[in-house]
């Protein structure tokens, strides 16, 4: 018993305000953690919905073709407890998202982490880690 | 006040003590068919004709900005394909008030709640003056924050996602609709439902509509799951049974 | 009948458990003396969403312990044939119906990672689950369960037993899976629920589910519940709306793409 609480405790501390995963679906069903990408792009579109919000955003290779990138954060509501809002970002807005690609091939990622236009630095509510 | 004693006398055989009516429990249901058309539609194909649930402009049309009206007719020759309702998102307010399926009210102190039977959407209406939330989320049911007004239950309703429409027939509202709700018992089994509905980029101003419910007072009765399914091309279907 | 007998053992056995840890929390009380369980709760612990199995850290999801609580050993006491569909389910995390906009189920909906709101009114228990706008509706005034009813939350009703609320769930269309791993319940599972609050901001929830079909014996499993912070509101989750994955994921059963 003593050893279940302990066991219990432990996950608690590790989790604590840490937000827990999406119930939408498993990020392993769509996404690849072993294909981390970094994009950096204008947003064209935010939707700020659930299941999930998407990004969509525009990437210049260095090839200087432009790729059209969809990135899912995680609900909305997660976001929104983690102060974004509809207006977070706008179309024009230069960014930069860690993510993970989607297993498909398609340009489709899972934000990690993006990086604001006024420098802040904010966690996307990945289902892989944590979306509440 | 020679109204209510009218409606007093037209209860009059359900014996129900009007003064004590602030409470609004139970299952309910619009009667008509005010969900297919709110602004009433002419007699055809055997079915009777359907009045205007609009009482306020008085001629029952709702006052559209006149690029809007278009828009609406345009919405009502692609019903079919482009109700929102039919790919199975909430249905908004006030057309969840008015379908052709029941809806249950439970109240606490500092909160009604209503959960609506059509793909189980609910609302939790906060009575503690809680203020909204800020602009910055949308909802498909509203942001809701009620008090009470003498017995009607008075409900403020923000924050919307233009996505829904108002009725079957196209009528729709944009992203500043605005809807105040008055819930008033009017006997042992009837609410009176109204509804200032404005958006100034849509409407050009505000108009009401007023329908009344009926409690459902079949022994046992209940809300039945209402989920919908995803066919195999992707697309979300209501269950066969709760298509109307 | 012997579905009958089935649920009458799987309530004792709930019970007992439920009496073993009994607590001296006297909770507040509502007008009707019942306890008030009103608020906004999520799990303790997000474990049992990924797996209620004691279970590794894998797919990013950290490791987490058993929150079966019987039979010991915390193993799903699956009949030959079922873990490996389970485990093909794990394989398989696109088939997952969460995923697909629908509803939880019992007891999952229970204990998924983000908050339910119980409120109580008159003859009525209601749940507000925020994921999928879920609703589970618990009358408790005796009425009879619907017949032929299939549905994913299932058909509910509850009961007092002293301070401690005690649900019955028949009807449960056995498509939603009990966690994010693949485990299962299979339809024709009946499940018995116990509510009990041990503390100002802490409620027990324990739940036996009976499947002959699917397994060998009744089991039940224990997820705390914490009261999350006052500021804590249940937010809209509208998901078919916004529902975009479908078109990245593998085809599931007989979808075309």
């Amino acid at each position: 018993m003593k050893r279940i609480v302990g066991l219990l405790l432990q996950i608690l501390c590790l989790f604590g305000s840490v937000l827990p995963a999406s119930a939408h679906h498993s990020f392993v069903a769509e996404f690849d953690d072993k294909k981390p990408v970094k994009l950096e792009g204008t947003v064209v579109r935010f939707e700020f919905m659930n299941p999930h919000s998407w990004i969509y955003l525009d990437v210049k290779n260095p090839d200087g073709a432009v790729v059209r990138w969809a990135v899912e954060t995680g609900s909305t509501n997660a976001l929104f407890r983690r102060g974004w809002r509809k207006d977070s970002l706008r179309a024009g807005d230069h960014i930069t998202v860690d993510a993970f690609r989607a297993k498909d091939g398609s340009n489709t990622a899972n934000a990690s982490t993006v990086k604001l236009p006024d420098g802040r630095q904010l966690s996307g509510a990945s289902s892989r880690e944590g979306g509440q | 006040m020679i109204r209510s004693v009218l409606i007093g006398m037209l209860f009059a055989g359900t014996a129900w003590p009007q003064g004590q009516s602030r409470d609004l429990r139970g299952i309910w249901e619009a009667t008509g068919t005010a969900y297919q058309n709110l602004e009433g539609a002419p007699a055809q194909r055997g079915q009777p004709a359907a009045k205007s649930v609009v009482v306020d402009p008085a001629n029952g049309r709702i006052p559209y900005r006149a690029d809007a009206r278009k828009s609406a007719d345009r919405n009502s020759k692609e019903r079919e394909t482009s109700d929102p309702l039919l790919s199975c998102f909430q249905p908004g307010v006030p057309r969840a008030a008015l379908l052709p399926e029941p809806f249950q009210i439970f109240q606490n102190p500092d909160r009604v709640v209503i959960v609506y039977q059509h793909v189980h959407a609910y609302r939790v209406i906060f009575t503690d003056g809680r203020p909204h939330y800020d602009e910055g989320i949308d909802f498909y049911m509203g942001d809701s924050r009620g008090r009470w007004e003498g017995d009607t239950l008075v409900v403020d309703v923000t924050n919307f996602k233009p996505e829904t429409w108002l009725d079957n027939a196209g009528n729709f509202h944009g992203n500043k609709l605005h809807v105040i709700e008055r819930y008033t018992r009017t006997g042992a089994d009837t609410l009176r439902y109204e509804a200032t509905i404005e958006d100034p980029e849509v409407f050009e101003r505000a108009w009401n509509i007023r329908v009344d419910l009926a409690r459902h007072t079949e022994p046992n009765f209940q809300l039945l799951e209402h989920e919908c399914e995803r066919d195999t091309k992707g697309v979300y279907r209501h269950p066969p049974q709760f298509l109307k | 009948m012997k579905a009958d007998n089935s649920m009458k053992l799987a309530m004792l056995l709930l019970l007992s458990i439920g009496a073993a840890t009994q607590s001296d929390f006297t909770p507040p009380r509502l007008a009707d003396g019942h306890p008030n369980f009103g608020g906004i709760w999520m799990a303790a612990s997000l474990s049992a969403a990924f797996n209620v199995e004691e279970h590794g850290a894998s797919y990013g999801t950290p490791a987490g312990p058993s929150v079966i609580v019987d039979p010991p050993g915390g193993k799903l006491p699956y009949l030959p044939g079922m873990r490996e569909r389970a485990a093909d389910n794990d394989q398989h995390r696109e088939r997952d119906p969460v995923g697909q906009c629908h509803m939880h189920g019992v007891p999952r909906v229970m204990f998924p990672p983000f908050p339910l709101e119980i409120l109580q009114d008159g003859n009525y228990v209601l749940i507000l689950a925020e994921t999928e706008h879920g609703v589970r509706i618990i009358p408790t005034d005796g009425r009879p369960f619907l017949k032929d009813y299939s549905a994913w939350n299932g058909d509910s009703r509850g009961h007092w037993d002293g301070d401690t609320l005690v649900v019955e769930v028949r009807g449960l269309n056995g498509r939603g899976w009990l966690d994010q791993a693949g485990n299962f319940m299979g339809a024709g599972a009946h499940v018995v629920e116990q509510f009990r609050l041990t503390g100002k901001d802490t409620l027990d929830y324990q739940a036996t589910v009976e499947n002959p079909a699917i397994f060998s014996r009744p089991f039940t499993l224990r997820v705390p519940l914490r009261r999350r912070p006052a500021d804590v509101e249940l937010l809209e989750y509208g998901c078919i709306e916004g529902e975009r994955d479908a078109a990245h994921l593998p085809p599931v059963n007989g979808e075309k793409k």
